[in-house]
């Protein structure tokens, strides 16, 4: 094991993308002196539904503790121009939770509300807002690299209040087979359990089946179930999202690949 | 009869410390480098090298902002991410640091331009210091500050003396450096400044010193630098548009017989 796994989750594009390389080197040279392994995962473009979904999915589930670090970027939507959520993507925060790991993140839209109830500090980090277009390449790393080490001069005051609540109802995270998780609870789900009903995503109608799993469904055809993801916080808590898939088919496409946050409606 | 002097280096690292060290070790000069943490972790390699030729790097806080102009836990948190890169430094090198030095970014030790307490000093010090420190500061108001701004003085040498911060220029031997709070304080300060910095691109010709034969005699000149058999703590700077300025300047104080000292 190594002294330090680090997680980035970031919008820069695909893992290709030259911002990932150039992350990461920064990041492993304000590691220099500890043996780190830095693995990053691409969301998409100004998704912070999908990056909070991951962050958190990801965090709080770790077993790993303080050996285990995350770097977070995720750019507000620049194509929105009505005021963000409380005012959010503006500052850089640090987030600790009660497992131990640590959180370096751009406080956009709802990037840390998704581990917001799992967290035991969420505060501002004294940091440059200015100064570079690629503070996340020139300006966060430093900051990181003084966290990782237990310098935590750079923490300003808490936050939490400026982190919203993760949108409820809604599609948050679409994995590689097209499985869209969403923040349906489970409860509600036992209602209608076994019936079929309409489910409205992102202006596509869809007759699903809400069944135990996908293999209550036949070929082809659409599932609503209790999903693989979610958490439970120390004091017995649980969360658990619920996931729309197409059995041996593409959900998201279906429903015209929906981005997180998009609401999902049935009847 | 001698001169002698401390060379003290602010600003390292940039982007020619290399050659300044290299000009110091040819000449063997001693040198405490106070280097800002960002400027570090711009040319960490070039203080590594320092250290290994034996120089001493101390402590200029990461991001160089004016304590006046900043609350306490904002400059002792700067102060810290300084030390914390200074220790990485030093670790690089292979080298223990037992030392704890700091000086504050434009001298602004939490009272802007009043460097140290006129009101408490006597006149020929207050003058001295007053021309020869304070106008460094470059803060526009020379008036005495209210009193929360000495309150965060005090809370700042607090802190600096809790976390063992010295003066190591021990041998300095003006009486107004001692009678003054100066050498008393847990910061360092200097006793002349070469004031090398006037020659920056974006200052020059804006100040007394408009160019190196200026310089030159402001260091020829200065009564205190040249008074025989005196120890002095010199202020210079490490800038890359500047550093044959510097070397120039301290070639010349060279010439003019003063002896650097180790500290």
């Amino acid at each position: 094991m190594r002294d330090l796994l680090v997680y980035v989750i970031a919008d820069y594009g695909d893992l290709h993308d030259l911002a990932f390389a150039e992350v990461k080197q920064k990041l492993y040279y304000e590691l220099r002196d500890k043996d780190a392994e830095i693995t990053a995962f691409a969301v998409p473009a100004f998704d912070t539904v999908a990056t909070g979904f991951v962050l958190a999915q990801t965090a709080t589930n770790s077993k790993l503790g303080t050996k285990h670090k995350f770097y977070v970027n995720t750019a507000p939507r620049k194509d929105d121009l009505s005021p963000r959520v409380k005012n959010s993507g503006e500052g850089l925060a640090y987030v600790k939770l009660f497992n131990g790991v640590e959180i370096v993140a751009v406080n956009s839209g709802y990037s840390l509300s998704f581990v917001k109830d799992a967290a035991v500090e969420i505060r501002e980090i004294h940091c440059d807002k200015d100064g570079s277009q690629f503070r996340s390449r020139d300006v966060f790393p430093p900051a990181f690299g003084f966290i990782a080490h237990g310098e935590y001069s750079k923490l300003g005051g808490d936050i939490r209040d400026a982190v919203p609540d993760y949108p409820k109802d809604a599609v948050c995270y679409t994995d590689g087979y097209g499985n869209m998780k969403c923040s349906i609870k489970t409860a509600e789900l036992e209602k209608i359990k076994n019936t079929n009903v309409t489910v409205d995503v992102n202006g596509h109608q869809k007759e699903v089946r809400v069944a135990d799993g996908i293999f209550g469904v036949a070929d082809g055809d659409f599932c609503f179930s209790t999903g693989s993801s979610g958490w439970t916080l120390p004091d017995g808590t649980k969360t658990q999202f619920t996931e729309i898939v197409r059995r041996g088919g593409n959900a998201a496409e279906s429903f015209g690949k929906p981005p997180g946050g998009a609401p999902v409606k049935w009847r | 009869m001698t001169r002698k002097a401390y060379l003290t280096i602010d600003d390292s690292a940039s982007e020619r410390t290399d050659d300044l060290v290299d000009y110091l070790l040819s000449k063997g000069i001693p040198a405490v480098f106070f280097c800002w943490g960002e400027n570090l972790e711009k040319n960490p390699a070039a203080m590594v090298r320092a250290v290994k030729k034996g120089f001493v790097l101390a402590n200029h806080t990461n991001t160089h902002q004016r304590a006046s102009e900043k609350d306490v836990a904002f400059t002792i948190g700067e102060i810290k991410q300084c030390e914390f890169l200074l220790a990485r430094i030093y670790k690089e090198a292979g080298a223990q640091k037992s030392h704890k030095y700091f000086r504050y970014p434009h001298v602004d030790r939490g009272t802007g331009a009043w460097v140290i307490d006129y009101d408490q000093s006597d006149i020929i010090t207050s003058g001295i210091i007053m021309e020869e420190i304070a106008a460094g500061v470059n803060l526009p108001d020379k008036k005495k500050p209210p009193v929360t701004a000495f309150d965060k003085k005090q809370k700042l040498q607090t802190y600096l003396k809790e976390e063992g911060y010295t003066n190591p220029f021990t041998q300095v031997t003006h009486q107004w450096f001692w009678d003054g709070e100066m050498g008393q304080a847990a910061d360092s300060l200097f006793t002349f400044s070469n004031a090398d910095w006037m020659l920056q691109p974006n200052h020059i010709g804006k100040w007394p010193y408009k160019n190196i034969e200026d310089l030159k005699q402001k260091a020829r000149t200065n009564s205190w630098l040249n008074l025989e058999n005196s120890v002095n703590l010199v202020l210079a700077h490490d800038k890359t548009a500047i550093v044959d300025v510097t070397i120039e300047l301290i070639g010349d104080m060279l010439d003019s017989g003063i002896e650097f000292i180790e500290v």
